[in-house]
């Protein structure tokens, strides 16, 4: 046996105490980890654990339908099955693809771009396979999913509207909200299948028939995939809206405008000022425009005749002579001119050395105010704005509504310009000419007035002074406003427009039984040069179409007690009388005997 | 050879009582927690696990109970074995989660590096018994040991798993403490070590360095890199002084938290069991390590009191460089919490490194290596 070196007491070493100390001390520190990650943090750990599992999904309203006064649906939401792929693993995607290549007979294209999606954000839970599935395939997918689970079949609203461009400019479309929109708190959640009103009724009413969103609260885990729901809050539908528009009539003047290639015409009720029609030409594809289709922006915004541009309320152009009836209202009121008193006319008018012509090369000779108005001298209007002044024509105008918004509540409503001596030192630099106040006089010059300013002007002379709201909206009621005119004003101006219409330029408007009232207007787009008067081209018909005449006409029927207010604008129509009177006859036709109209359609 | 066994195995058992009551409460959590990590289910884990322990504790009772002396004498026999695994496992060795770690048996598969944290306490105590006092005076007399973790550390270093390195320079360090090296090498040594750092560095693995990185500043990449730290220290910290309940943490069940059977269990725990959880498993760790130490202490043999120290100080490793790395204390890398993560070669050298723990105790007036 060996010798005993070594003897260990029944005690620990020092070595042995010391590591256990350590030991000690490690476990103080692991508690208190553990108790700081635990009280003091839990609160932010707590929050971590709810964003990690706890998600919200919003649950879209449909958004509400739109109809005319007769209940026809001018916007409404189509329901649609679309399949969705809904977090495809890598090596799935390509065996779905497979199947569904041959029970879908998808396309190569669709399969490259449905790879390319999910290669692009590995993180999309959702990715669309095809819209607007049918019965056969929506059953046939059903089938597919107990296989395949990543197939989700969802119902979706796309918003259509049935009378397409009849009604793109009034009804309008909707968009993805933009940067400007989402600052404003248009939508009070960000979803890309929540859409916008971006102009027209669509606009106006966008708040209304928005509804309020519903979202559903559930569990997902760490792939996203869907555990239980926690919470469900139903959306609520938009409200629906009625306007006062006349879907028939509309589409009725839409196809009757149609050829021409930019022309609007509005119709008013009176005294309501109800609009009943509201039709602007060219127009696009409200449906391609609002599921945001890039052929359908393509050809709106490449067409030369910019199809966007909604001309019944912001297209700008000279009143011509129906805003002879304001000089002339100016006139009247103004006492510097009795009813019967003549002006002759030479055929052309003189001012500082300048000949301002008469449209009648010839002239008209000594015809009273009636008689002008009637054969729209322009002469004698020349010779009222020499005694006038610009001041009172343009008060007058102002009166009568131009140089302002009518309040229709449109988006991109424009307010026309009423010119005035400060306004031509503010922009034009120049002093106010009296060859101005010439040119306003018969609506040339720099007056610009809209189309639905005009309609608004004769629907206030229709009903005899008193002032009529245009407006979309179906409402009880109406407010009387006077306009302050002389009773015989408004009577002898009635009376001669009336004239206008029976024996005057108007008369191709003319509708029997009934009297019809108004005023024909041709807006020179550029101004007859003295050497084509020379040679006698005073007639625009043989220039190119974008240096015609704008023709147009102001009227309402019937004349004795009217109901409805028109206004037609042909943009390089030529003259009035002859190309927008007849046109105002048809409408009148539809308006007043509804089954004779059909012919002229 | 005279007879040390002085108690029968009923006497035996019940002088352990508590010990051995520790270790089934601990591995009872475990199987729970295996059991809610499989979704409530007894399968594919739980069962499984429940069996393994108790194969483990028959391991664990027979080494308790083989004469030290049968130990002693195979000591180098048993690291050369494990040794020569650890090379045969780098050569051929299976792969798995990017790592060559198994050796596939047919039916088992075993994890040598695991087994090679107790043969490496083992065969230190061993060496240093077989020296004489003027021989553990020698200067050279720590190179034979250094070397002897050395070897089996590089090895599992280049499986590559980093964390079983660790626990074995680590246990060896223990070990050769223990036996008595002065403290100012060890300071010395692990100076050297740190110097050595850059070097070692460029010898990880890309994901070895990035724990690291993100152990230094977890919300760098926190669905990269950082999510195993941040997840689990979301299920911890969201879990509150109760815990969420049984079967009803979200973290686990709905898979945010990663390993949450293996290396995140104790986040599982926390999270599900609260604070009041996650205390009661330290608190039965500490007290196993403890009473440990407290039969160390007592062992007359300085086989038996080396060994004793060092199998404690491995089993504290274990517990401390897991439940650290979960909370965010230490880089996170990849070491099982002993009995309860899921593991059979990890929970069957738990279970020997406490047998000899047990056997110690059982022999502690035998005197080897005087």
């Amino acid at each position: 046996m060996r010798k005993k070196l070594y003897d260990l007491p029944y005690r620990p070493t020092r070595r042995l105490f010391g590591l256990f100390i350590f030991e000690v001390f490690s476990f103080i520190l692991i508690f208190s980890r553990l108790a700081f990650l635990q009280f003091w943090e839990d609160e932010r750990y707590n929050l971590l654990s709810q964003k990690n599992c706890v998600r919200f999904f919003p649950i879209l309203p449909q958004r509400g339908e739109i109809y005319d006064k007769n209940g026809h649906i001018l916007a409404t939401n189509d329901g649609s099955y679309r399949l969705f792929l809904e977090n495809p693993s890598k090596s799935r995607l390509e065996k779905i693809l497979g199947v569904l290549k041959t029970e879908l007979s998808l396309s190569e294209k669709e399969i490259a771009c449905i790879q390319e999606k999910s290669l692009k954000s590995p993180y999309l839970s959702l990715i669309l396979v095809r819209d607007k599935l049918s019965w056969k395939e929506v059953s046939l997918l059903v089938f597919l999913q107990s296989t395949w689970p990543e197939l989700n079949i969802t119902l979706g609203y796309t918003r259509s509207y049935p009378y397409e461009e009849a009604f793109g400019h009034v009804v309008g479309y909707i968009g993805s909200s933009n940067a400007q929109e989402e600052n404003q708190g248009v939508l009070p959640v960000k979803h890309p299948d929540y859409r916008v009103g971006k102009v027209g009724l669509e606009r106006t009413f966008n708040s209304t028939l928005l509804g309020k969103i519903g979202f559903r609260k559930v569990e997902t885990n760490a792939v996203g995939r869907i555990v239980r729901q926690l919470e469900l809050s139903p959306a609520v539908s938009g409200e629906c809206i009625k306007t006062t528009l006349d879907a028939d009539l509309q589409s009725f003047v839409y196809t009757l405008l149609k050829p021409y290639k930019a022309a609007s015409c509005i119709v008013i009720e009176i005294p309501s000022g109800a609009i009943r029609c509201l039709v602007s030409v060219p127009s696009y594809s409200p449906t391609g425009l609002s599921q945001g289709k890039s052929i359908d922006w393509q050809t709106a915004l490449q067409d030369p005749c910019h199809p966007l541009l909604h001309r019944a309320i912001a297209g700008h152009y000279p009143p011509a002579s129906p805003f002879k009836i304001v000089t002339a209202i100016a006139a009247l009121e103004a006492g510097i001119i009795a009813p019967k008193e003549t002006i002759s006319c030479p055929g052309y008018f003189e001012l500082g050395g300048h000949k301002f012509h008469c449209w009648h090369k010839t002239g008209h000779g000594s015809i009273t105010l009636e008689e002008a108005i009637c054969k729209s001298c322009d002469v004698y209007f020349f010779t009222l704005a020499g005694r006038l002044g610009i001041d009172k024509i343009a008060t007058m105008a102002q009166r009568l509504g131009f140089g302002k918004p009518t309040g229709i509540m449109l988006y991109g409503e424009k307010a026309g310009l009423v010119p005035s001596r400060a306004w031509k030192l503010l922009k034009r630099h120049e002093r106010w000419s009296p060859a101005d106040t010439v040119l306003v006089s018969i609506g040339q010059g720099p007056i610009l007035a809209t189309p639905l300013q005009l309609a608004t002007f004769i629907a206030h002379i229709a009903n005899k002074g008193v002032r009529v709201f245009p407006t979309l909206e179906e409402k009880e009621g109406h407010s009387a406003e006077e306009l302050g005119f002389r009773p015989e004003t408004i009577a002898f101006l009635q009376r001669a427009l009336t004239e206008a219409c029976t024996t005057g330029t108007g008369r191709r408007a003319r509708l029997e039984p009934f009297l019809v009232a108004g005023k024909t207007g041709t807006a020179q787009v550029r101004s007859i040069s003295s050497q084509d008067r020379m040679l006698g081209k005073t007639d625009t018909r043989d220039r190119p179409w974008e240096e015609r005449d704008h023709a147009s006409f102001v009227g309402y029927i019937p004349a004795d007690k009217p109901r409805y207010a028109l206004v037609i604008v042909i943009e390089h129509g030529g003259k009035g009388g002859e190309g927008a009177a007849p046109l105002a006859k048809v409408v009148f036709e539809k308006l007043l005997i509804p089954h004779a109209a059909g012919e002229h359609a | 050879m005279r007879k040390y066994r002085n108690l029968s195995f009923i006497s035996f058992l019940l002088k352990n009582a508590v010990f051995l009551t520790i270790i089934c409460l601990i591995m009872l959590i475990g199987v729970a927690m295996q059991y809610s990590a499989g979704g409530g289910h007894w399968m594919p884990r739980a069962g499984k696990h429940l069996f393994r322990f108790i194969v483990c504790m028959g391991v664990m009772l027979t080494i308790a109970l083989t004469d030290q002396r049968f130990w002693y004498a195979w000591a180098y026999w048993l690291y050369i074995g494990v040794l020569f695994l650890l090379f045969f496992v780098g050569l051929w060795g299976g792969v798995g989660m990017g790592a060559r770690r198994w050796i596939g048996l047919y039916i088992i598969e075993i994890q040598p590096s695991e087994f090679m944290k107790v043969a490496l306490v083992l065969v230190l105590s061993r060496y240093y018994c077989s020296l004489n006092v003027c021989e553990r005076q020698a200067p050279g007399v720590h190179i034979t040991p250094l070397l002897m973790v050395a070897i089996p550390s590089i090895l599992v270093l280049r499986q590559p798993d980093l964390g079983s390195a660790l626990i074995l320079v680590g246990a060896g360090f223990g070990v050769i403490f223990f036996a008595g090296l002065q403290l100012w090498k060890i300071v010395a040594s692990f100076l050297l070590g740190l110097c050595s750092f850059p070097i070692a560095w460029m010898h990880l693995h890309t994901y070895q360095k990035k724990r690291i990185l993100i152990f230094l500043n977890p919300d760098q990449d926190p669905l990269g890199a950082g999510y195993h730290l941040l997840q689990s220290k979301i299920a911890l910290g969201s879990a509150g002084f109760w815990g969420k309940g049984f079967l009803k943490g979200t973290q686990s069940h709905l898979n945010f938290l990663p390993e949450k059977h293996t290396d995140f269990i104790f986040a599982m725990l926390c999270e599900e069991f609260g604070f009041l959880g996650g205390s009661l498993l330290l608190f039965l760790y500490i007290t196993l390590i403890a009473l440990s130490y407290l039969m160390t202490s007592t062992v007359r043999g300085y086989f038996g009191r080396l060994m004793g120290s060092g199998l404690t100080f491995l089993l504290f490793l274990h517990v401390f460089v897991n439940i650290g790395m979960v909370m965010g204390l230490l880089p996170i890398v990849g070491v099982p919490l002993s009995f309860v993560s899921y593991g059979g070669s990890s929970m069957l050298s738990a279970a020997i490194a406490l047998g000899f723990v047990l056997n110690i105790a059982h022999y502690s007036t035998l005197r080897l290596g005087e």
